[in-house]
């Protein structure tokens, strides 16, 4: 079953590079193979920037988490206007740090998705035998020895996600007129109508996310012990770096929507045009999020139990549909639409449900991976204890992992919300969603319009995912 | 557990899939438009047509992200399984690129002969109306009207050097202009003028909304972009305002485009569409709102738009054929000179 729900998220990306038929000549020359680097160099600070910010998230308790996600829901236009209000030449930090400057404009990128780095982090809670470890012995360096080194291989699985996941996203970069391998990309399928030829860009990309898989499926089998304080204080402090993180992240951006908002009755009269596609996007996220939870809960489970036993699976292979733009994989999903008898499915939306499952699957059964990877002889014993199913389920997988599917349940609801590039091309006519609204809004309407639309989003996915992150785990089971 | 897992899952596809399910057997006659046009002016028209003929209307529009041409891969990507019936294109090249692959079917609209025939594509797969012109945005508060630059060569001199900005070449209306810049002045003249203007620092932006963005917050002084996108930041009293940039061949009109697609679904109501869409009220519709189109139809010289003291309306159009045949190589000049990295 997992294996099957792997071969069916891997699928439109295999259609892609069988159909690139060869590098093309874009990576014969020079040019290609710079603007790779520049684009490596790139999302690398920023995926740094994402996992210090993340790490420093994780940390915290509360809602800190899921309001630094929200900038993911945010179209990347707005996040990056509302940064060049702030740091661009009028703005009034603009005479110190520029925008457009390219290490700054790394580090805005990355705190874009410093929630997303925060979820990946999260699984990784302190072990019993870490924790012991801190109280028992007095060990000398022990911050290095439990605090860095223990943590170096999630961290640096974390960072390598974030960083091909940013190298993928074409708008924000270019907002900071900062230009990566995805522009080329966006050129050869937008402009030269070559989808094939955009295929054969991404073929780099894919095969160093390919490595970068291959070191995560090695690290698999590892048991990671890492040590966290439960001092208070440094409790105190890590929160302290969470809000003040949330505050800059969120904040910002936030700030910038609330200052452009028009009257009330402006607002009221946007947030009704915007009603059917939000309906739309609800609906969407509702019938997905479930799905992606579920199938990424079983694909994780392959993935760990195969990488206990040193048997192979497709599960972490997934990951590389995570290195290509979006509209590549949209296309293979219209390749399969061909195939389909079914007419009214193709018309409807059972394609663009199905591709955005392929394309988050691979996101939920990574956040659950990283929570499953630990591998606890409790758990084991617990679960030989109670004979039913549903009772195992009740009492041990419920109790053990709720934090982490209520977040991965939030993360997958709000990047269902703002997605853009497969609702373009497989949203069936008259059937458009939130994010394609935002953005065609964006470079047209009024400030105040958009900032209008941009809130009525907010307060859609706000409870719900405040209702996810911070009421359901804190429920006794 | 993992049993109920699996079983779970199956039941919620199931359910997702007949959720997602949609019947075919629709009474209304419906018709299905892709439309490039930005939203916000392209709605209220199709809403006034499905007001006028009970048509049910039932539009994909572009966004942004995807610039202009979203919409062609997926009307290309479902040749053998259309969905469309009527492409709203917002620029011309594009569209003859679809005429070209033989995506598009003829449709001679009896509105059309109020459009003249420089906007027109002589085999009838595509009409021309409503156009936007390419301008040059500058700030209000760094330029005066008698200190700004019209001449293209201005983007390439030391005194601006860092503070002009245009979109990224390969999309849209720039793209479509930079096909115009290469007929007009030669590939020779136009690959230096590009090579010159990545010497200068020039601000290479996503798009045209951007590049007015950057100019109305003071980051570049001047830039090239359209008439509508110039028109949304002057009428939200932001610094900046426009003046037609003089490369000595008059202005560039870039037009909205009609066309029927091949073996569409629901031709019959598309060409009512098509028809509705080349009438003069939508023309004079679009002139009134916020992008300020300029009016192509010849019976409505009445109409008053922004900007009539800049550009003549009887500015004859382009190459369309030729501009669509260069595209490639405008597109490698463009990133052989360096744009994008």
């Amino acid at each position: 079953m997992s294996e099957a729900l792997c071969a069916i998220a891997l699928l439109p990306l295999l259609a892609a590079i069988l159909s690139a038929g060869g590098l093309g000549e874009w990576w014969w020359q020079s040019r290609g193979w710079v603007l790779l680097l520049e684009t490596l160099a790139f999302a690398g600070v920023a995926g740094l920037t994402a996992l210090l910010a993340g790490a420093a998230l994780a940390g915290t308790r509360g809602p800190w988490l899921f309001l630094a996600c929200i900038p993911l829901v945010l179209p990347a236009s707005l996040v990056g206007s509302a940064w060049a209000l702030l740091l661009g030449r009028a703005g009034p930090l603009g005479d110190w740090f520029s925008v457009f400057d390219w290490p700054v404009a790394a580090a805005v990128v990355g705190l874009r998705y410093a929630g997303l780095a925060g979820l990946l982090l999260l699984g990784q809670n302190a072990s019993e035998g870490g924790r012991l470890a801190s109280r028992v012995f007095v060990v000398r360096h022990a911050w290095w020895h439990l605090g860095v080194r223990a943590r170096l291989k999630p961290w640096a699985i974390a960072w390598a996600v974030v960083t091909l996941w940013i190298a993928a996203e074409p708008i924000l970069p270019s907002m900071f007129l900062v230009h990566t391998y995805a522009t080329q990309m966006l050129v050869q399928y937008n402009a030269l109508l070559d989808p094939a030829g955009a295929a054969a860009l991404a073929l780099p990309m894919i095969l160093i996310g390919g490595v970068v898989l291959a070191f995560v499926v090695r690290s698999g089998a590892a048991t990671v012990k890492y040590w966290r304080t439960s001092k208070r204080e440094a409790r105190a402090r890590s929160r302290a770096v969470g809000v003040a993180l949330c505050l800059v992240a969120t904040g910002l951006p936030l700030t910038g929507v609330f200052l452009a908002l028009p009257a009330w009755p402006t607002v009221v009269a946007s947030m009704q045009g915007t009603t059917p596609e939000l309906f739309n996007s609800v609906f969407l996220a509702v019938l997905v999020t479930p799905i992606c939870v579920a199938s990424g809960w079983c694909v994780a489970s392959a993935w760990s139990r195969r990488a206990r036993e040193r048997t192979t699976t497709l599960a972490p292979w997934t990951l590389l549909t995570l290195v290509v733009p979006g509209p590549l994989l949209a296309l293979g999903w219209l390749q399969a639409q061909a195939w389909w008898p079914d007419r009214a499915a193709v018309d409807g939306t059972f394609w663009l449900a199905l591709a955005v499952v392929a394309r988050l699957l691979p996101v939920a059964a990574l956040v659950l991976w990283l929570d499953l990877r630990r591998h606890d002889a409790g758990d084991d014993a617990a679960r030989l204890m109670v004979s039913s199913t549903a009772a195992r389920w009740r009492r041990v997988t419920w109790p053990t992992h709720r934090r982490v599917l209520a977040c991965t349940a939030a993360l997958c609801f709000v990047l269902v919300i703002a997605e853009l590039e497969l609702s373009l091309l497989l949203a069936p006519p008259g059937r458009s969603t939130v994010s394609v609204r935002l953005y065609t809004l964006i470079h047209t309407a009024p400030d105040g319009q958009v900032a209008a639309a941009a809130l009525a989003v907010l307060l859609l996915v706000l409870p719900v995912v405040a209702w996810l992150l911070v009421w359901l785990p804190r429920r006794e089971a | 557990m993992r049993r109920t897992t699996e079983l779970l899952l199956c039941v919620l596809t199931a359910v997702s899939f007949l959720g997602c399910a949609e019947g075919t057997g629709e009474e209304r006659p419906v018709v299905v438009v892709y439309t490039a046009l930005d939203r916000v002016y392209a709605e209220p028209i199709l809403q006034r047509f499905e007001q006028e003929t009970g048509i049910e209307v039932l539009p994909v529009y572009d966004a942004e992200a995807a610039k202009t041409t979203g919409l062609v891969n997926r009307i290309i990507a479902r040749r053998d399984n259309p969905d469309c019936d009527v492409l709203w294109n917002n620029e011309v090249v594009q569209s003859q690129h679809l005429a070209d692959l033989g995506l598009l079917a003829p449709y001679e609209s009896p509105n059309a002969a109020r459009i003249p025939a420089g906007f027109r594509d002589p085999q009838h797969l595509w009409t021309g109306f409503a156009a936007r012109a390419r301008v040059i945005i500058y700030n209000t508060n760094q330029l005066t009207p008698d200190s700004v630059p019209t001449s293209l060569d201005a983007f390439t001199n030391e005194q601006w050097r860092g503070q002009t900005t245009i979109a990224l070449p390969y999309f849209g209306t720039t793209l479509t202009h930079m096909a115009v810049l290469r007929q007009r002045f030669g590939d020779d003249r136009w690959t230096a003028w590009l090579q010159d203007l990545l010497a200068n620092d020039t601000l290479v932006a996503p798009g045209n909304g951007p590049v007015r963005d950057l100019v109305a917050a003071g980051e570049a002084a001047f830039g090239l972009t359209d008439t509508d996108d110039a028109h949304g930041a002057i009428l939200d009293g932001k610094p900046v305002a426009v003046v037609l940039p003089n490369d000595g061949h008059g202005p560039v009109l870039i037009p909205n485009a009609v066309s029927l697609i091949a073996n569409a679904p629901n031709a019959d109501a598309g060409k009512q569409l098509i028809d509705f869409l080349l009438s003069a009220e939508v023309e004079r519709a679009l002139a009134a709102s916020r992008s300020a189109q300029i009016p192509l139809g010849t019976d409505l010289a009445d109409v008053v738009t922004p900007w009539d003291a800049l550009l003549q309306r009887d500015t004859p159009g382009f190459d369309t054929e030729q501009a669509a045949a260069d595209k490639e190589a405008v597109i490698e000049t463009l990133r052989r000179v360096g744009f994008g990295r």
